[in-house]
């Protein structure tokens, strides 16, 4: 987790499983209403179906009632003798009269029947009485001159047929758009009508009561009353579109040919018919995805010519709608609950690590003394306690390595110490007694003899440089003057001592601006002389050295000594800093005991820092880097 | 005696004074040439060519530049088919038992001896090898 904090880790966590829930949640909502809609759906097909049915059977009731009135049949059989009834001798006046009325108070009880009449199976199926709604609403009489005849409706034929068949029961015939004189009537009028046959006391049908109900006012009744949102499609038996809420009227199986209808599309739905009353995932009408139900209109025993179907659909309730209309709906409770469960993730998760943080502080200030000065507390919380005792025990057992590895460390010191303290003082005598004898005894000496004295007398003083230098190095890192150092500074005084040596050479001398840093003083300044010295010894003959010393604040920071010099061979550039070690021979102009940069590594490396040699073809580099932070393996 | 060398490889001139003035006790002072470290002696050696080279050839092991196992090594790839008419020996003041082990494991090294360089040391490792060679009588 690199790239991320530890609370916004716990932030995510806490947003995810939220959302999580919140999608399981809404889905399941989403599944519900779906449930819901669709039984909403059901229900309102069904009830409208309903509506349908019991219309069909008021219209038959209604017209099977008036083709058993009294006045129906008399004005029948009146019409068939010549004007008088032979039953009573009445007028068939006097019958048209009373059927009349009793057509009148019927249709002003029903405004949606159009026309109510009484027409003959015979004769041309003649108009016998025919009461009608005129435009303005009004019921009128059809005065007998104005009578037509119907012989060549489909509707007598039916009705003929339906007499050759014995039919007593009324029936509904198929709904149709209303004609006139043949021609389709406009405004287009969608009609169905009620067929009841008359018959004679032979029971032989000789006349029937036909009611014209007029569809439109229904259908656009029952749309007015839709829930809002939902499609309803009606269909005839056949399943040919007659009513679409969306749409109108459709008929177009009835119009086809029609030159002034408009080509609405002529799709039948016979083909979903075979599921009614199974859900359909498509709308009928736009292919939209949607619920849907279905209802078909129950004619029985009436005819089958009158059955319908009612479809119903809503659109816009798909899954993800009805997420998002609930999302909306429920925004300001969702975000709570987010909220609210990303602060309790954050805070539950917080609290689950806040132990383990608290040891990690802890083990960052733990001291390394044995035996309680070290270590950490145990904390309360389980998980952290064992780590915390493991942390101990490796604790107590390195606390005690250290321990032992800094008395070593001290007794190595102290042996280094006395040991080449010890040894200064017989070379220092050799090399006197070296002295006294070329004194005293020079000139009785020959060249052998003298140069063995020679040899004597260097060796020893070489000795005691080395052991000078083993001191030297034994004693870095033991100073305790630590403290801010100005390396600037530092560096001018260098250059201002060692100002024979500089002026011999005519070295020239750059130095950048240099930090001030957190550093033993006493051994950076061994540090800097050795690197500044050997870059003035190590320079090409006869050529006046350049060096150049830079330095950058940083951590670590870090510093370079370069000069134009002789340089030191690839293969020679990491063992320079061993002990005693030398890149030159002896006799050569590049005198030096071989431990300058065995101080310098050993400085470097107690200031956290790390020296080497630089990549260069031409002269030595030297960069080193030092650190503020002491690092010590002594007390 | 003309072509009879003795090459010491040695960077301290005390040591170089040392085993000239062991080598004269054998009447071998003239003999004695030496490099001052193992680059130095090759030079010498590559410039006397493979019948120039000398007889015995003493190699100090600690030495700035090339020590005296990286001089050998190189040695052993240029003149290692002189073998039997160079006598190599090293001579060291390092007592650590692994440079003598590697002395005398070594496929060139006669021998390993120890500094200072004794007059007894020297004869003898001319009388073990270099039979050919007449050495002055002892007194």
């Amino acid at each position: 987790m690199a790239l991320l904090r530890g609370w916004q880790v716990r932030a995510l966590l806490a947003i995810g499983s939220t959302l999580i829930v919140g999608v399981i949640f809404l889905a399941s909502i989403a599944e519900e209403l779906r449930r819901q809609e669709t039984e909403r759906l059901d229900h309102e097909a069904s009830l409208l179906a309903l509506q349908w049915s019991s219309l069909w059977r008021d219209v038959a009731g209604n017209a099977q009632f008036l083709a058993d009135t009294p006045p129906a049949q008399g004005t029948a059989r009146a019409a068939r003798n010549d004007g008088i009834d032979p039953v009573d001798g009445s007028t068939a006046e006097l019958w048209r009269d009373r059927l009349e009325s009793i057509f009148v108070a019927l249709m002003g009880s029903r405004p949606n029947y159009q026309q109510v009449r009484l027409i003959g199976l015979e004769n041309g199926g003649h108009e016998i009485v025919r009461v009608e709604r005129t435009a303005d609403g009004r019921v009128r009489r059809v005065p007998e001159g104005e009578l037509q005849s119907k012989g060549s409706e489909p509707y007598h034929a039916e009705a003929r047929e339906a007499a050759s068949r014995g039919e007593t029961e009324a029936f509904v015939t198929r709904v149709t758009l209303n004609r006139e004189g043949g021609e389709i009537e406009r405004p287009l009028n969608p009609v169905s009508r009620a067929v009841a046959l008359v018959h004679d006391t032979e029971g032989v049908a000789y006349a029937f009561i036909i009611i014209n109900l007029s569809l439109s006012p229904i259908f656009e009744a029952q749309t007015s009353e839709l829930t809002p949102g939902h499609h309803l499609i009606i269909t005839n038996g056949a399943g040919q579109p007659l009513y679409d809420s969306d749409i109108g009227l459709r008929f177009e199986f009835d119009l086809e040919g029609d030159p002034d209808w408009p080509a609405v599309g002529s799709s039948t739905l016979v083909g979903i018919l075979p599921e009614i009353p199974n859900r359909v995932s498509q709308d009928p009408v736009d292919g939209r995805r949607a619920l849907a139900a279905a209802s078909l209109v129950e004619a029985a025993g009436i005819s089958s010519e009158a059955d319908m179907a009612v479809l119903m659909s809503a659109q816009g309730v798909g899954i993800v709608d009805l997420a998002s209309d609930v999302l909306w709906a429920r925004l300001p409770l969702l975000l709570a609950v987010l909220l609210a469960t990303a602060a309790i993730g954050a805070y539950m998760s917080q609290r689950a690590t806040r132990p383990f943080a608290e040891l990690a502080n802890s083990i960052t200030r733990a001291g390394w003394g044995v035996g309680g000065m070290g270590g950490v507390p145990i904390p309360d919380n389980p998980e952290a306690a064992m780590i915390a005792r493991a942390f101990n025990v490796a604790h107590d057992e390195l606390a005690l390595s250290l321990e032992e590895l800094r008395q070593r460390n001290r007794e190595l010191e102290q042996f280094t110490a006395t040991a080449s303290h010890d040894l200064q003082e017989p070379a220092r005598t050799v090399r006197s007694f070296a002295a006294l004898l070329d004194e005293r005894y020079g000139d009785r000496l020959d060249d052998d003899g003298k140069a063995m004295l020679e040899f004597l007398s260097d060796s020893a003083t070489r000795m005691q440089e080395r052991i000078r230098a083993v001191l030297t190095h034994s004693r870095i890192g033991r100073s305790s003057e630590w403290g801010s150092v100005d390396c600037g500074e530092l560096v001018s005084t260098i250059i201002s001592d060692l100002g024979a040596a500089i002026d011999e050479s005519g070295a020239e001398i750059e130095v950048a601006a240099l930090p001030t840093i957190d550093g033993c003083q006493p051994e950076l300044r061994l540090l800097f002389e050795n690197l500044l010295s050997n870059a003035i010894k190590f320079r090409k003959e006869g050529e006046t050295p350049t060096i150049r010393i830079s330095g950058q604040r940083g951590d670590p920071h870090r510093f370079v000594v370069a000069d134009d010099g002789i340089g030191i061979p690839i293969d020679q550039r990491e063992k320079v800093f061993d002990f005693f070690r030398r890149g030159h021979s002896r006799d050569s102009a590049f005198e030096g005991s071989g431990i300058g940069l065995a101080h310098c590594r050993k400085i470097v490396e107690q200031h956290g820092g790390r020296i080497w040699v630089g990549d260069t073809t031409e002269g030595t580099e030297v960069h080193f880097t030092l650190s503020s932070k002491k690092r010590s393996l002594r007390d | 005696m003309a072509d009879f060398h003795i090459l010491v490889i040695d960077d301290s001139p005390a040591d170089v004074f040392l085993h000239r003035l062991v080598f004269s006790q054998l009447d071998l002072g003239e003999a004695v040439i030496d490099a001052e470290h193992g680059a130095a002696a090759l030079e010498l050696l590559r410039a006397a060519g493979p019948d120039g080279l000398p007889r015995i050839i003493l190699v100090d092991l600690n030495m700035p530049v090339m020590d005296g196992w990286e001089f050998l090594e190189q040695y052993e790839k240029e003149f290692g088919h002189r073998r039997d008419w160079v006598v190599v020996a090293v001579v060291s003041t390092s007592n650590n038992p692994r440079d003598v082990q590697r002395s005398e494991r070594h496929a060139l090294v006669r021998r390993y001896l120890e500094k200072p360089l004794s007059v007894d040391a020297a004869r003898q490792l001319i009388e073990d090898y270099l039979p050919d060679i007449q050495l002055v009588p002892v007194g």
